[in-house]
């Protein structure tokens, strides 16, 4: 494990909301290391009013998308030179539904859709890790 | 209180001076002669400078919004030669 850094491609720069810092825990798992939890620590979160607002979450799942791209390749060209099981698959979507028209499109960032929130949400994060699978998420 | 001669804490932080404060304060009523490690990347850190020095943290000065895992690996580097274990902690 020594040679594994945390990717620095990863994680909250600038104005993204790029996540992924903890990729080291799936190559710790792949090398058979442990990884503790314990559920009764208890950690207060404060969350600032503009990340309760659906806009922001939005954008928080387009970048998880992102994010999960990113993290996969990341953990897979890691883990050869590091001779790591290879065999854990990585969590990807091999079909991502595109709106498929501009009404399609305008419902997906419509507060007041008939889809469900969560609908919307699945969708953003989907495209999120299909555009960045073809190079084309800016702002990074 | 457990051994703690074999054990630091480090972690990187941005712009965020109460939590660290918070998080220091804590740390140091149980622990008063762990080494602590800050990498700081936030604009301005002077305001924290004597809080620092009065709780005998070690700060990395990062540049600004160098990222998390910059900080971190900085952090790695700094305690590489005397630290044979790291265990990276998350909190969510």
């Amino acid at each position: 494990m020594a040679a594994a850094v945390f990717p620095e491609h990863l994680g909250r720069i600038g104005d993204t909301l790029l996540s992924g810092e903890n990729c080291v825990n799936r190559l710790m798992q792949r090398a058979g290391l442990r990884i503790f939890f314990d559920p009764s620590i208890v950690v207060q979160h404060r969350i600032p009013a503009s990340r309760l607002t659906r806009t922001w979450f939005r954008r928080r799942m387009f970048w998880q998308g992102v994010t999960m791209n990113l993290l996969n390749r990341y953990v897979e060209e890691q883990s050869a030179p590091l001779g790591l099981n290879c065999e854990e698959a990585s969590t990807v979507w091999e079909e991502v539904l595109i709106p498929s028209s501009p009404a399609a499109w305008i419902d997906l960032f419509d507060d007041n859709s008939s889809s469900p929130f969560q609908e919307q949400l699945d969708t953003i994060e989907k495209l999120g890790y299909l555009l960045e699978s073809q190079a084309v998420v800016v702002g990074r | 209180m457990r051994n703690t001669s074999q054990l630091a804490l480090a972690f990187a932080t941005i712009e965020r001076p109460h939590a660290v404060q918070r998080l220091i304060r804590s740390v140091r009523r149980y622990y008063p002669d762990l080494p602590v490690y800050v990498a700081d990347q936030s604009q301005r850190i002077e305001p924290m400078t004597a809080f620092y020095g009065e709780m005998c943290v070690n700060v990395l000065r990062m540049p600004y919004d160098a990222g998390v895992c910059a900080s971190i690996n900085r952090l790695v580097l700094l305690r590489s030669s005397e630290t044979k274990r790291f265990g990276p902690v998350e909190v969510v």
